[in-house]
This record gives structure tokens, sequence and C-alpha cells, in this order.
């Protein structure tokens, strides 16, 4: 099955809300929607809620032959999957047209431009390395997957522990307790994506669009910016018309929002780090539930 | 039967074109960029083979780009080549761009077929499979709104350089591909590979888009001489 597609009204009524720069969510064009992002028990998980889009990423080191074509590297694959829990339309095995996009979004971003140090990966040359496996899992869907599955995939390689090993000449050892003996996987920059949406007649420009405002905006284009000001990818989705100089100012609003998320995701890190530091009992994800009081029990 | 070579090609009511020229693409271009060199073959507008596929109002673009095992300096096996991620790249940058230029309210529940074959890949190959699968759509008689026009930019050693060859691309070069609107301002499309500073990516929006009349007019050369001599229309220049 499909979304619902979008009615001429409803799409008079989201361009009408375009034109007087006023949404149906009480936001103006650009403005971005309130995310929030939480660590879990394991290192290398993180959740974020971008609006009411929620994604969990998991990054998860294991043993592995080298590629041919690289050998003293390790890799990263990257994998997303979407359940049923958001939607009654979802099928499950099949990645929807929006989802692709944000797999090749994302996995462009983190693969080509050297965000992960994959050269220290390598445990022995042309034999074995770690293997770098990122699991995306969009539990809910309403628009924004790109920005929201960036900083979930940044937190989660910044949460992220490698497993110490010892390289002998017989064989390697490779020890299990992270904590104790592991050390922080290499990030060297964090680059944010940043969604804008474009009506091509009128030259709106949308920040940060829902699921249903996708649909009456003509395309998308994405900005990925790092927290050193560096533009790391541009990823186009349907049809864009827009000048040069238009273009400075979105590499702009995504520089200021970069460095906002950037901020956030620090912070955070280093709360649970403290909070790990001194002994205090990291919640598990299931503790989410208290978020919506209405619907939920807890004993 | 006779075949008369003069004859002006006409479209018929449906839309669909008859000529007595015995070929089989509608439209085709031989591209060469530099080293870089490829083929290009457009056919239709025709019935829709893949029925699902079929839009009522607007017409299906199937946009197959091939790259050849020899076309590099390192073979690839041709089996691979069809799931590859570069060729994939090509054929979503060219279908993101005719879905707005081609002018698909004339061709309802159409397919036109662009089959594109790159013979040599010396670099800037997505430019050159832009402008080859332009031209090609208007020696096919297709009726565009614009001409795109594509150019590469790249960042080397604290200068922009133009249209970059396969050494260039190899280094850890800043690459940005833009099509522009009949080499104006307007950019339809943007594909960037590696980081860059964001003055330096101003900047590189700005030169590709200064630049790009250049293409333009090589473009639109190249229309204008096939429109007098194959088709015989007189020049008004």
């Amino acid at each position: 099955m499909r979304d619902d597609p979008l009615s001429t009204q409803e799409c008079e009524f989201y361009q009408k809300s375009f034109r007087e720069n006023s949404r149906f969510d009480n936001r103006t064009n650009l403005e971005h929607r309130d995310f929030s992002v939480m660590f879990g028990k394991e290192f290398g998980t993180c959740y974020v809620t971008l609006g009411q889009t929620k994604i969990l990423a998991k990054v998860t080191l294991s043993w592995s032959s080298t590629r041919e074509n690289r050998k003293n590297s390790g890799f990263i694959e990257m994998f997303i999957s979407k359940g049923n829990l958001g939607s009654t339309k979802a099928e499950p095995l099949k990645l929807e047209g929006r989802h692709l996009e944000m797999l090749r979004c994302l996995e462009y971003v983190i693969r080509e431009t050297d965000c992960v140090d994959v050269d220290s990966l390598c445990i022995r040359i042309n034999e074995t390395c770690l293997q770098l496996r990122i699991d995306i899992h969009i539990i809910d869907d309403f628009g924004g997957l790109c920005d929201a599955g960036s900083i979930a995939v940044i937190g989660a390689l910044k949460h992220c522990y490698v497993p110490m090993y010892e390289t002998t000449a017989e064989c390697d050892y490779i020890y299990n307790d992270l904590y104790k003996y592991g050390k922080p996987l290499t990030v060297f920059h964090t680059p944010i994506a940043t969604t804008f949406g474009l009506w091509n007649d009128t030259g709106i420009c949308v920040v940060d669009p829902t699921n249903r405002e996708e649909m009456a905006l003509d395309g998308q284009i994405i900005i990925s910016v790092n927290n050193r000001s560096e533009v790391c990818g541009i990823y186009q989705i349907n049809q864009i018309d827009i000048n040069a100089s238009k273009m400075s100012e979105l590499v702009k609003i995504a520089e200021k929002r970069t460095k906002y998320v950037s901020d956030v995701l620090n912070k955070t890190l280093l709360l649970d780090a403290t909070n790990r530091k001194s002994g205090v009992s990291v919640k598990p994800f299931h503790s989410l539930i208290d978020l919506n009081s209405v619907n939920t029990f807890v004993l | 039967m006779e075949i008369d070579l003069n004859r002006r090609k006409v479209l018929t009511n449906l839309g669909y074109r008859s000529d007595g020229i015995q070929r089989q693409a509608q439209g085709s271009v031989s591209w060469k960029q530099g080293l870089t060199e490829l083929r290009c073959s457009v056919f239709g507008p025709g019935p829709c083979r893949n029925k699902s596929r079929m839009r009522r109002e607007e017409v299906y673009l199937n946009i197959v780009v091939n790259q050849l095992p020899f076309a590099t300096r390192d073979r690839k096996r041709n089996e691979n080549t069809k799931r590859d991620r570069q060729q994939k790249s090509i054929s979503r940058y060219l279908e993101s761009v005719f879905r707005k230029c081609v002018v698909t309210e004339l061709y309802s529940k159409s397919q036109i077929d662009i089959y594109i074959d790159i013979l040599l890949n010396d670099g800037s190959a997505m430019a050159a499979c832009m402008n080859a699968a332009s031209v090609a759509l208007a020696t096919a008689s297709i009726p565009m709104r614009y001409v795109p026009t594509t150019v590469t930019v790249g960042y080397c050693d604290s200068d922009y350089v133009l249209d970059l060859n396969a050494d260039e691309e190899t280094k850890n070069v800043c690459r940005l591909t833009i099509t522009t609107k009949n080499g104006t301002d307007n950019i339809v499309a943007v594909d960037m590979q590696k980081k860059c500073e964001t003055n330096v990516f101003d900047q590189m929006c700005k030169f590709a888009s200064k630049e790009s009349s250049q293409i333009h007019t090589i473009l639109s050369a190249t229309m204008l001489h096939y429109a007098e001599t194959c088709i015989g229309l007189e020049s008004r220049f």
C-alpha cells in the first residue's frame, strides 16, 4: 500500500500556509521542529525524535574479512528497516521511495566524506578487519527522515566503542568488555542533514517539511553541513529550480542548524558519560512509554 | 518501397512520429567531450510497455545508462554494471531534470526510452551524459522547455577548475555538477562529491552558473546545425 494521496483542498491549504508564512503546526517557513536525543543502555544506540518522527539507530562492530579492493581498512554497511509500528499502510519488506532516498543520502554522507576512521578498524592487512554495521529503524514517519536519521547515526557513531584487540604472531585476541577495555570510535566530523522543501513557481523555500507538506511541494534539497562549516553533500529529490544566491542562503541556514544540533548532541553525550561514570542507572528505551501519560500505565 | 529522403518529419494526431527513413532510433547522438566518449539513443514517444509504470498525465522516462567494461582503465565485469551505483546515480540525475524539462503533457500514457552507452570514461561522465541526452532528445524532435546545460566544477589548490578529467577526479578534490536552464543562473539539478567549505561552495555555484553559458553555446549550435542539415529548416540568425 501507499500513502494516502494529497487531496486538492489539502494541497491548496498547505500552499496557502506557505504563502502566508504560517504553517499549520504554528511554525514559520524557516523554523525547524523540536528534536530530542536519547542514548540507550548498549553502546552505539541512539534514539531521536523530530516532531513526531522517531528513528532508532544502532551501530555494531563485528569481526570480518577485508574487502578485495581495500585491503588495509574496515568497511561500513548501512541498513534501514521500517516496521509496521508507525503506519498500517506499510509493507514489511519493501523500502518505499522516501526511505530509499533517506538511505542513499545518509549512506553517501557517512561513507564518502570520511566521517569515520575506517583505516583504524583494520586488524590484519588483507585478512581481518572490524566491520561497522549501522542499522536504522524508522519507528514513526512524519517527514524529515534525513534530518532525524543523520542525527541518530552521528549520535550512535559517537556513542560507539571499539573493542580492544591484541595481535600476536599466531592469533588475535578481541576482548569483550567494551566499557572497561574498549576505546571510542574515531569520528572525524559530524555532518547533519537539513531538508528544504522548494516550491518552484513562487520561489518559496520551506525548512523541515512534514510528510504531507512534502507532497504539496515540488521538490526537496537536502544539504549536509558539518560542524566545521563544510558542505558534505547535497541531495536532490524530485525537481528543483533555484538560484545560486538562494542556494547560498540555504547553506547558511543549514550551517546554523548544524551548530545547534552539534551542541545539543555533545551535551547529551557528556550527560550520558557522567551518568555512567557516577553509576546512575541508564534508562532503557521502554521507559519512553512515560512520555505520553494519557495512554500509558506504569506500575 | 521508395523512400523520400527529403520528406519532412511530421507528428501524427497521437503525437507519434512517422517518417520514411529506416532508422532504429528516433534520435541519436555520438558525444565526445575530451576523451570521454558515449553514445545516446532516444526511442519514442511510444506506447508504454510496462503498464504499471504508465502515468495518466505524464510521459514515463526510461533512462538506462550502461558503462561498457573497457570504459575505464580497470576492467569491470559486465554482469555488475547494471547494478552499479554510479550508473544508477547518473540515470536518477537525468530523470530528475528531464521530467520537468520535457513537455510531458503532450505525450500522456506514453514512454520515452533513453539509452546511454559510455564507451570511454575519462571523468565528468555525468555532465557528458546530460549534455548528450539533451541533444539526443532535440534530434528526436521532442519538445523541451529549456536546454539543460550541465557543467562540472572542481576546487583544487585554491583554484576553481572546470570539466575535470579522470586523473583529477581520483584526487581528493571537491566536485560539483550543476545543471542550469539555458546557461543562466537558475539551477535545476545539483550533485556534489567530497566536501568543501561553505565559502568555496558559494563561489563554485556562481562560477558554474557563469561558465555554463559556454556549454549552452555549444549545445544550441549543435542542435541548430542538426536542424539545418537534417530537418531542413532555414536559418533565422
